[in-house]
């Protein structure tokens, strides 16, 4: 302990002070990272957001990844609408347009939650009829 | 015996220098990324550098299509083929990243040619440590500046304050060679503002030298954009 506080007093040489924390640098920047293999990945050219100045917490909020060309034919409508109002056939477009199982499974449990919701209608109504 | 072989040296050496390598145009693509305490900025684009023009053009694609000129001592910014705003800026371009890639100056980053005179020079764990001092005219405005090369390539630079402490650091790294010249991929800027630090990292790739086929691309004229002549 003693042998460490005085390494820690002795004066910095020339090459010490050509360091820098590069763990902390990769942290720092973690999320522009991010953004960059975003807008590259996506050929984005414009910022969805205003970028000027940005402030650190509305980054981190906003830069989620960026829509693309197949996730806009959808319209801007989530998936799970898709499937719950158009049940197989929006499943069906939702793949179709998205090539993308996350994507496709929400379609399904829309359809799947229009099912339940269908068929409950249907026993309520045998019940309240008969 | 030895005459033909000092005219048989000083005929290679004659050719030898014909055939030196005029290195005098530079293009890439770059991405820059500043985060501080309170703020982030990303921004990428290409970038376009002719010595014998002294004009640097930088056309940014993100966050927005817009191109910022450095000619002389103006900075112009356009947008949509127009120029949008001019700046009067002093004139920098000598001390550019890319005139000193170009001109083999980036190991001692220009300074043999400025108003700042080597102070000490020194070895110290695989670098080679200078510095430089700023002239008596100059001494109550900037501090000295040390820089340290490994390889025979810069690799770190620290601005001093006339207090004597450190404002600024950079980093140059990931050299990669490009038409016979280094470029370093990735400059890593370390700005300290009181007990604050703000980074930036600018990462270089696609670097091409002396390339001849466009030619536009590394051309500004203004009146051209005011005529509606060119647009980017």
């Amino acid at each position: 302990m003693l042998a460490f506080c005085l390494l820690s007093m002795l004066p910095l040489s020339a090459a010490d002070l050509f360091s820098y924390n590069a763990e902390q640098l990769q942290n720092e920047l973690l999320v522009l990272n991010e953004l960059e293999c975003a807008v590259i990945q996506d050929q984005l050219t414009r910022a969805p957001f205003e970028m000027d100045l940005l402030p650190a917490v509305k980054g981190a909020v906003q830069m989620v990844p960026q829509p693309n060309a197949e996730v806009d034919k959808l319209y801007g409508i989530p998936p799970f609408y898709w499937g719950l109002l158009l049940s197989g056939v929006g499943i069906a477009y939702v793949y179709k347009v998205s090539q993308d199982s996350e994507r496709t499974k929400q379609a399904f449990l829309g359809c799947v939650v229009n099912g339940v919701a269908l068929t409950s209608i249907y026993l309520i109504r045998l019940l309240i009829l008969y | 015996m030895i005459k033909k072989f000092l005219i048989t040296g000083l005929v290679l050496s004659l050719f030898l220098s014909g055939y030196a390598q005029n290195y005098y145009r530079i293009s890439g693509e770059y991405s820059i990324k500043g985060k501080s305490e309170t703020a982030a900025q990303l921004v990428m684009g290409k970038f376009y550098y002719d010595k014998n023009e002294g004009t640097i053009i930088h056309e940014n694609y993100f966050p927005k299509k817009e191109t910022w000129i450095t000619s002389d001592t103006s900075l112009y910014q356009i947008i949509d083929g127009a120029i949008a705003t001019r700046q009067t800026i002093p004139d920098f371009s000598d001390f550019s990243i890319y005139h000193m890639v170009l001109n083999n100056q980036l190991d001692n980053f220009g300074l043999e040619e400025s108003d700042f005179t080597l102070e000490s020079v020194e070895n110290s764990e695989g670098m080679v440590i200078t510095t430089w001092s700023p002239s008596r005219s100059m001494k109550d405005h900037v501090g000295k500046i040390m820089i340290s090369s490994k390889n025979k390539n810069m690799y770190g630079i620290i601005f001093f304050s006339t207090e004597d402490k450190i404002i600024k650091k950079q980093f140059f790294e990931d050299y990669v060679l490009a038409g016979g010249l280094t470029f370093p991929g990735r400059i890593v800027e370390i700005t300290y503002s009181g007990e604050k630090e703000v980074y930036q990292v600018t990462t270089y790739k696609n670097i091409r030298v002396n390339d001849t086929q466009q030619d536009q691309l590394y051309h500004f004229d203004p009146a051209n954009f005011k005529q509606g002549i060119r647009a980017l």
